[in-house]
């Protein structure tokens, strides 16, 4: 049987007994040096889903306490045994110990913006391209356009900054990404400074105009795991 | 002192995406390639890259 991971914590943390993992097995925490890992053991590695996400995302929020924030692991880490896990852990026992120190006491947030583009493929693909000039024009203006969009994701993001830098331990922030999705922001959010975070955030999206805005949290610390 | 709720979590469909992205892309790797299944396809995580192939046709070809 193998083992799913979850995260790291600092040994001793038990797993709370309401906790439930994978496939309904209770979580249990296998020590390390002063560390320990959260696992579930199983048959074989299991598939992603958006239901196995959740729980896996669950069994990792359920570490989280005002003293302790685990480190988060990726969805995945499969070990054919315990000895194996522990054996990886100690190896790296000074980083784990490093996240969890900065990590404690503070949790992510997420902020991401949408803004409707109105540009579509179209504009380049489809038009009636009849001559190579015709589609070098087209292919400038989407050049234009993604510079336009990058700029207006900066902009965003600098106001986002402004409004609740001041209030972050650290920050991750990714320009584009899917559909409408002009710029994410994580931020690394200290328990006792969540409720002023709340109130610089709500101001945001007055002061975009159109764009969407998702504040999503708290998370596990996902996006500072380097 | 409690754990504040905040105002959207990874069991909210507005979160989803944002659950999706941490959780399958980001966070630690303790060891090695993170392998994942998806709808019976294998899927491989290099490193910190994802890459969406089969395990099957990543051993069939060398990585860039």
């Amino acid at each position: 049987m193998g083992l799913h991971v979850y995260c790291v914590v600092p040994a001793p943390h038990p797993v709370p007994d309401d906790c439930t993992g994978l496939d309904g097995v209770r979580p249990r925490a296998v020590p390390a040096d002063g560390l320990a890992l959260w696992v579930t053991g199983h048959d074989e590695p299991v598939a992603a889903s958006i239901a196995a996400l959740r729980v896996h995302n669950r069994v990792v929020s359920a570490a989280m306490t005002t003293e302790v924030t685990p480190v988060p692991v990726r969805f995945g880490q499969w070990f054919a045994t315990e000895a194996e896990a522990v054996d990886r852990v100690r190896a790296d026992g000074a980083k784990w110990v490093g996240l969890l120190g900065r990590f404690a006491g503070r949790a992510e947030y997420g902020i991401r913006v949408m803004v409707p583009d109105r540009y579509t493929e179209r504009d380049v693909h489809t038009t009636a391209v009849e001559s190579g000039r015709e589609y070098m024009a087209a292919l400038a203006r989407k050049q234009a356009h993604a510079v336009r969009r990058r700029a207006e994701a900066e902009r965003i993001a600098e106001l986002i900054e402004a409004r609740a830098g001041g209030l972050v331990a650290d920050r991750r922030v990714e320009h584009g990404g899917a559909g409408e999705q002009l710029v994410s922001v994580a931020h690394l959010v200290a328990w006792s400074d969540t409720a002023a975070y709340h109130g610089a955030t709500e101001g945001i999206s007055e002061a975009l105009g159109e764009a969407r805005i998702v504040l999503t949290g708290p998370w596990p610390p996902y996006s500072f795991v380097e | 002192m409690t754990i504040p709720e905040g105002p959207i979590s990874g069991d909210d469909d507005l979160g989803l995406a944002d659950l999706v992205n941490r959780v399958l892309d980001k966070g630690a790797v303790i060891a090695g390639d993170v392998t994942i299944s998806v709808a019976g396809v294998d899927l491989i995580y290099l490193g910190l890259r994802l890459v969406l192939s089969s395990v099957e046709s990543m051993r069939g070809r060398a990585l860039p």
